[in-house]
């Protein structure tokens, strides 16, 4: 029998999310989890199935704690929907539902977490869209979640802290790295590190990775772009180049490599589009890496009894996304009178208070991986753009002399986000060339409406409705 | 079949057989189409819409719909999305040079 | 800057763009206001239909004008609106629609059309994946098609620009300014002024409220439309269908592969609305698939609202008015992206002409609101 109704509806099972279920299911809140992917756990807690076989597991205690959750999850009574995505959130908390790609129908809830997470931001060079550029998310996608290299030996470039976790993945598997090619430089915006406090254990993570990545041999170049990607067909080369500290590319010290794999990541972009269709504010925010759900202190946004949690308030990691997944249930107990109020207000004190230094450091690493407009200034006119209706740089910038500057009117002459993805790999690319181009903030921009189905559902799928 | 790619470290339940473009590969029971594609030495998935050029996975995750195969008939899935089921007929858009 | 100019058109959307690229062309000088952006309103949500077949002569004779146009927008432009002629297929699955089909016939004839009424086996050989099941016939013109309503935007603009014409974004009107019954020119939200002897009002669903700012009365409810559009899927056929049982609805494959269509409402949802709502959806997915089983695999990704500006009798109101420079080409009922290159060479000569091209009375301001398009 399917569960129609629930009190609690929280939309993604990563951090944010299990955690919210694991307190909500606690104090007998009646909680449907759901997920787009086949597994529970996010991009994060991402690991071979059972199914598949076993993996020896390095862990350290952020992962110890997700799968913990993980564990509460399939032990307590919480009813847990993978492959299941949301098409569409309508008036009255309605939400439309497809599980498997096949069954579609509505489920009602009381209140609403979004916990969406997510997604990579890319720099788009020529050559990006080829086979054999993919995107580090996706190297990691397949180690953990599938046990499968993407290649004997990969090359990591782009810019920021995911690039040493790939490689680190990468040769841990017992694949090689060829390089990693970082955008900025060891010491560009020192300065920012006063905005670190007491984040040492992440720190010291990173640190780990890079003494293996060092340890292996794999050449560290900072300072160096992914200029090109070449191939017949599929990818053969790929060029680097110097960047001096403004971003400006040095004549003369390109250099080429031989690869059958290049991984590329530039950072992450909050998975803001649920929330945009149910008609909660977002807000852009350079310090919580671009567009993010607007919320007051719990965690509630504009529209009352819909939540936000984790990555899509702000880009900071997993102790960001485990402390607003406890905050979001705290607040809806409080709400649903299952906490007692001066046991609220000591725990939503300590929880914020451990928020803000969360919000503290994700800041650091946003401004200090933040892409120049100068970067996008540079990219040549051939180079895609959407790629989904094949737009180019040079028909964007046409399109801004032209006077279509702003995310809607480029509706006018460009396709750009009209596509399969629904402008989820260049919309926030686009935003952030048209800031460049016009020199605007992005903050000053409407994005564009975000409708249902918020994802292409099969004709046949919304036919097999049933009230 | 080539297990170079798969990691040496995964102790693997016994391997199933899907059919890409016609050709018998092997595949892991819950690794993802893309991964047993990957394996196999597929890069190429389809073809963009306007320009017609070869395209591969790039997001692995459900988010760029760069991955899109035919699956037991039906056009359009996310390889990285689907997971492998024995006998599976799976249909790239021509297939890879490799 | 200067504030005086020939023709102010309020609205940015295609009938307004329309209008000023035939001024601009006869050498008006022309400010174009439109509140949001060229497509924000109703052009941007249409889906991009062009059809002839039509049961007044007005009408008719309004779209051979129309294609007459869109035929030659490639050359105009410099680029492709994708206007494409894949046909109009009117299908009958009851008696008394056939009959319709059958009246309306000889004046269709009369005015130049292509039609012809098909048996149903002859309506499978145009859209051979239609399901079969309780189809009579139909009426079929080759010369009907469609065009992308965004190209032709960017075109009109395009070319309203290399003249001494001016198009604005967000700049909404909120007065206009009559003197002793002259229309003299308006301000704007930002509280500008702009002066001219002519304005038009090309407002779409804002028309009744636009023309009250003039104080003129329009006879114009909005009323919303939802359509969905799938990704590119394999060819079906080229035509647009239209399914007019009770529960059917219309669609068409773009030239680049995707399917776009809608339904109209019953009852219909009066207002300036544009949800999306959850019944459409469900419910055009059912239509769409009974009506082509095999689109059942295409994928829905995008679904939205907009106006239809119904006037009382389904025909629109292009004409002068009872306040001296104020012009209005408004209801245009969800036909203004057809209708819109006719009407802007039309409107053009009523202002600076005087003269209508031929009988204009379904037209005209104060007409009796005895007539219906019988093929809505």
């Amino acid at each position: 029998m399917n569960q129609t109704q629930a009190d609690v509806l929280i939309i993604g099972n990563g951090f944010a999310g299990i955690v919210a279920a694991n307190r909500l299911a606690d104090a007998a809140v009646d909680v449907v989890l759901l997920d787009e992917n086949l597994h529970i756990g996010g991009q994060l807690l991402r690991q071979v199935p059972e199914r598949l076989g076993r993996a020896a597991s390095h862990a350290d205690h952020v992962k110890k704690a997700g799968r913990r959750f993980i564990a509460g999850v399939k032990a307590k009574k919480i009813t847990v929907l993978n492959r299941t995505r949301v098409l569409g959130i309508y008036p009255g908390h309605e939400v439309l539902i497809e599980e498997n790609e096949k069954k579609v129908r509505t489920l009602k809830a009381g209140r609403i977490i979004l916990a969406t997470g997510g997604r990579e931001k890319f720099l788009p060079f020529p050559g990006w869209t080829m086979p054999g550029v993919i995107s580090g998310g996706a190297v990691q996608v397949l180690i953990k979640s599938s046990g499968v290299l993407p290649a004997r030996e990969i090359l990591v470039g782009g810019s920021g802290l995911f690039l040493f976790s790939v490689a680190y993945e990468c040769l841990k598997a017992g694949g090689r790295v060829r390089a990693v090619l970082e955008r900025t430089g060891m010491l560009d915006k020192l300065p920012l590190a006063a905005q670190l406090p007491r984040q040492w254990p992440k720190l010291i993570e990173g640190a780990r990775f890079m003494s293996r990545i060092i340890f292996s041999g794999v050449p560290l170049r900072f300072r160096t772009r992914v200029v090109e990607a070449r191939g017949r067909g599929r990818l053969e080369q790929v060029v680097a180049a110097k960047v001096d500290g403004s971003g400006k590319i040095i004549p003369g010290r390109e250099k080429t490599y031989e690869t059958p794999l290049l991984a590329v990541s530039h950072g992450f972009a909050a998975n803001v589009e649920l929330a945009q269709m149910a008609g909660c504010g977002i807000e852009f925010l350079d310090e919580r890496g671009g567009w993010v759900a607007v919320t007051d202190d719990h965690l509630e946004t504009s529209v009352p009894g819909i939540y936000a949690a984790g990555e899509i308030t702000g880009i900071a990691g997993a102790l960001k996304s485990i402390n607003e997944g406890e905050i979001a249930a705290l607040a809806i107990l409080h709400k649903m009178e299952k906490c007692a109020e001066s046991d609220f207000k000591t725990r939503m004190k300590k929880l914020l208070a451990a928020r803000r230094r969360h919000l503290q450091f994700g800041k650091y690493f946003n401004l200090l991986y933040r892409i120049p407009a100068a970067d996008y200034l540079a990219i040549p006119d051939e180079t895609l753009v959407c790629r989904c209706e094949d737009v180019t740089m040079g028909e964007l910038r046409k399109a801004v002399a032209n006077g279509y500057d702003t995310p809607a009117t480029l509706k006018i002459p460009l396709r750009t986000a009209m596509g399969d993805c629904q402008g989820r790999t260049c919309g926030p690319i686009v935003y952030d060339i048209l800031a460049a181009l016009t020199g605007r903030s992005q903050a000053d921009m409407t994005p564009l409406v975000v409708r249902p189905p918020v994802k292409p559902v099969k004709i046949d799928s919304l036919a097999s409705f049933s009230e | 079949m080539t297990d170079e790619l798969r990691i040496a470290a995964v102790s693997r339940r016994p391997a199933i057989h899907i059919r890409v473009n016609g050709r018998s590969i092997a595949a892991t029971p819950g690794e993802t189409v893309l991964a047993a594609l990957t394996a196999a030495g597929f890069s190429t998935m389809k073809k963009s819409n306007v320009r017609g050029e070869a395209r591969g996975a790039f997001c692995g995750m459900g988010v760029c719909y760069e991955c899109l195969v035919t699956v037991n008939g039906v056009p359009k899935q996310r390889s990285c999305m689907t997971e492998v089921q024995d006998n599976m007929e799976i249909q790239t858009y021509e297939p890879d040079p490799s | 800057m200067n504030r005086q100019f020939d023709v102010i058109v309020i609205g940015g959307g295609i009938i307004g763009l329309a209008s000023a690229f035939h001024l601009s062309r006869r050498g008006r000088r022309v400010l174009v206001l439109e509140k949001k952006y060229s497509g924000s309103g109703s052009t941007g949500r249409c889906i991009g239909g062009i059809r002839q077949q039509f049961s007044t002569p007005g009408a008719i004779r309004l779209m051979r004008e129309s294609v007459r146009q869109f035929r030659a927008m490639r050359e105009d432009f410099g680029f492709s609106v994708e206007y494409h002629e894949g046909g109009y297929l009117f299908l009958a699955h009851d008696p008394q629609r056939l009959e319709t089909f059958k009246a309306i016939l000889p004046l269709q004839l009369e005015l130049g059309l292509k039609v012809e009424i098909l048996q149903a086996a002859e309506c499978l050989k145009i859209a051979p994946q239609l399901n079969p099941e309780g189809l009579l016939g139909g009426v079929f013109s080759p010369e009907d098609g469609q065009a992308y309503p965004f190209k032709v935007l960017e075109g009109y603009i395009q070319e309203i620009k290399k003249q001494k014409s001016q198009v604005r974004f967000f700049t909404e009107v909120n007065e206009i300014i009559v003197e002793k019954g002259t229309a003299k020119g308006v301000k704007t939200l930002a509280g500008e002024t702009f002066h001219a002897d002519v304005i038009l009002n090309a407002s779409g669903p804002w028309a009744r409220e636009v023309a009250g700012l003039a104080g003129w009365q329009l006879p114009i409810e909005p009323e919303e439309h939802e359509a969905f559009i799938t990704d590119r899927v394999p060819p079906i056929f080229s035509t647009m269908v239209v399914d007019y049982r009770p529960d059917g609805c219309y669609f068409y494959q773009r030239s680049n592969g995707q399917v776009i269509g809608c339904y109209s409402p019953v009852p219909n949802k009066p207002g300036i609305h544009t949800e999306s709502s959850l019944e459409f959806l469900v419910e055009m997915s059912k239509r769409t698939v009974r009506l082509v089983p095999e689109l059942a695999m295409a994928r829905v990704i995008r679904h939205w609202g907009g106006c239809y500006s119904m006037t009382p009798d389904g025909s629109p109101f292009i004409d002068k008015t009872g306040i001296t420079g104020f012009y209005v080409a408004n209801g245009m009922c969800g036909h203004g992206f057809m209708f819109a290159p006719a009407i802007g060479r039309y409107v053009s000569e009523i202002i600076l002409d005087g003269s209508y091209p031929f009988d204009w009375s379904e037209f005209r301001m104060g007409r009796e609101f005895s007539r219906q398009e019988l093929m809505k």
